[in-house]
């Protein structure tokens, strides 16, 4: 099985690379010296962001391929890049609250980046919902393709309403280290690697489910 | 031309059908004037003057009071098994969403001329400020609404649970277009110039983009 | 305002243990529903 050992080589790099990015933040990223410790949640905090994007643009692009095609593992693929989304969406929703706890003093404020994953967290978690409510059969798969696409395309709006609607506490630019920058670095390559070893877990599992279906 | 005539001849049969069962219109018309008399005593002790957050509470009620004939929008084709007839009949897909489109449109905007006066009578909401402005936005916001609205009701036909599903689905979607209504009605309730406001902007774009997004997915939305 | 920041930094590596406590519970959570459905699968398969 091919997608099997892709999905193994992946988990590989994805643990040897979590460790040494958990090492780097630990022992070798500096502290910051206006946050404080609670600063080193950025290294988590920011990849896991753009990972459940990353995921969840590989479902919108599979849901596309698969309303084009109507071919079976393609829907595998778009379940599966909704499902990971949801996991790092998770991630960024719990470790969010706690640095702006530590930052200002308040767990939850409403303020565009963070409140956009809220939506996006609803959004696709309707979407496993549906999916986990409805049959195996082909018109819900077309279903879940339709709402994965228009889940995608209203993310820009969203983003934008909520940048309308309230102030800006992310900042615009960041300035880091050098040793700040390499971290980040590892961990990018490492949370990136960990969601990827997900996605394609997830589709080899699914796979063997359709073939025992059939 | 002939897509026209469809469009226009799906769209009187839907509102024909719709005015003679009626229970679409009264019960979201019934639903609203309740909203709004409980929202008036929960909101009676102590926060002031209601006209100033009323655009809100006016989206909420809108939102619940459309779902409930929005999301019913195939609920009689699919009672009586008439789905697949009008799937079968030789026309173009997208004529038949833009007609359900464009009739929810309509019975939205009598629910929302409703609304407008009973909270105008009630609550005392100044809507006479800026009559256009807020005629504008109630017809941008409803195109957005009654798009995405109708074509998560044609996805959910037939399907287990879709009365659960159905808000589930669509109110994450509609948050910023709601968030773009309550603050566009509240500045024309203020007499400010909405025109050049980037939420009327973004309220377009949304329109635009899910009216033709929607007008495209209908097809393999209901394919069997 | 930088004085409240360092303030607040001085005890703020439980915030940072904490959060990633719980990145790791999700991820392993999620990894060992991976693992039960692959197994699920493979034994009705």
């Amino acid at each position: 099985m091919k997608i099997k050992s892709f999905a193994m080589i992946t988990s590989i790099i994805a643990v040897i690379l979590n460790l040494f990015a958990l090492y780097m933040v630990f022992f070798y990223a500096p502290i910051e010296i206006q946050m404080g410790a609670a600063q080193k949640i950025f290294y988590y905090h920011v990849p896991s962001a753009i990972s459940s994007y990353i995921m969840l643009f590989v479902s919108f692009l599979f849901s596309i391929i698969f309303l084009v095609t109507k071919n079976e593992l393609a829907d595998l693929w778009a379940y599966a890049g909704a499902e990971v989304g949801l996991v790092f969406i998770l991630c960024v929703l719990i470790s969010g609250p706690i640095w702006g706890r530590s930052a200002w003093g308040k767990w939850w404020v409403w303020e565009p980046r963070l409140t956009t994953f809220l939506i996006l967290f609803l959004m696709y978690f309707s979407y496993i919902l549906l999916r986990t409510f409805s049959s195996e059969e082909m018109k819900s798969k077309r279903i879940s393709a339709i709402l994965s696409i228009i889940a995608f395309l209203d993310v820009p709006i969203v983003n934008r309403a909520i940048a309308l609607w309230g102030s800006v506490v992310h900042p615009k630019k960041v300035a880091l280290e050098k040793e700040m920058w390499q971290t980040f670095i590892v961990s990018f390559l490492a949370v990136l690697f960990l969601a990827f070893s997900f996605l394609l877990w997830r589709v080899y599992i699914g796979i063997y489910k359709e073939r025992k279906n059939e | 031309m002939r897509y026209l005539s469809i469009i226009f001849l799906v769209l009187k049969k839907e509102l024909k059908d719709e005015f003679r069962r009626k229970e679409g219109i009264v019960a979201s018309f019934f639903f609203a004037l309740i909203s709004l008399v409980l929202f008036h005593f929960s909101f009676d002790s102590g926060v002031g003057d209601i006209s100033q957050s009323g655009a809100g509470l006016l989206w909420l009620i809108i939102l619940f009071a459309g779902t409930l004939f929005i999301g019913a929008s195939f609920k009689k084709e699919e009672e009586n098994g008439t789905f697949y007839a009008l799937l079968l009949a030789p026309v173009d897909r997208g004529a038949i969403y833009l007609a359900k489109f464009l009739s929810n449109l309509i019975l939205l905007t009598l629910l929302e001329v409703f609304l407008l006066f009973i909270s105008y009578f009630f609550l005392n909401i100044p809507i006479f400020n800026s009559p256009l402005s807020i005629c504008f936005v109630f017809l941008l916001v409803s195109i957005g609404f009654s798009s995405l609205g109708t074509l998560i009701s044609a996805l959910l036909i037939n399907e287990r649970g879709s009365a659960v599903l159905y808000p589930l689905l669509l109110y994450p979607l509609l948050i910023p277009l709601f968030m773009g209504g309550a603050t566009l009605t509240n500045e024309a309730i203020n007499s400010k110039d909405i025109r050049s406001d980037p939420w009327l902007h973004l309220i377009i774009l949304f329109d635009i983009l899910f009216l033709t997004i929607s007008t495209l997915l209908f097809e393999s939305a209901v394919e069997e | 305002m930088s004085e409240f920041f360092l303030q607040m930094g001085r005890d703020s590596s439980k915030y940072f243990y904490f959060s990633y406590i719980l990145i790791g519970v999700i991820i392993t959570i999620y990894t060992i529903s991976l693992i039960v459905r692959g197994k699920r699968s493979r034994k009705d398969g």
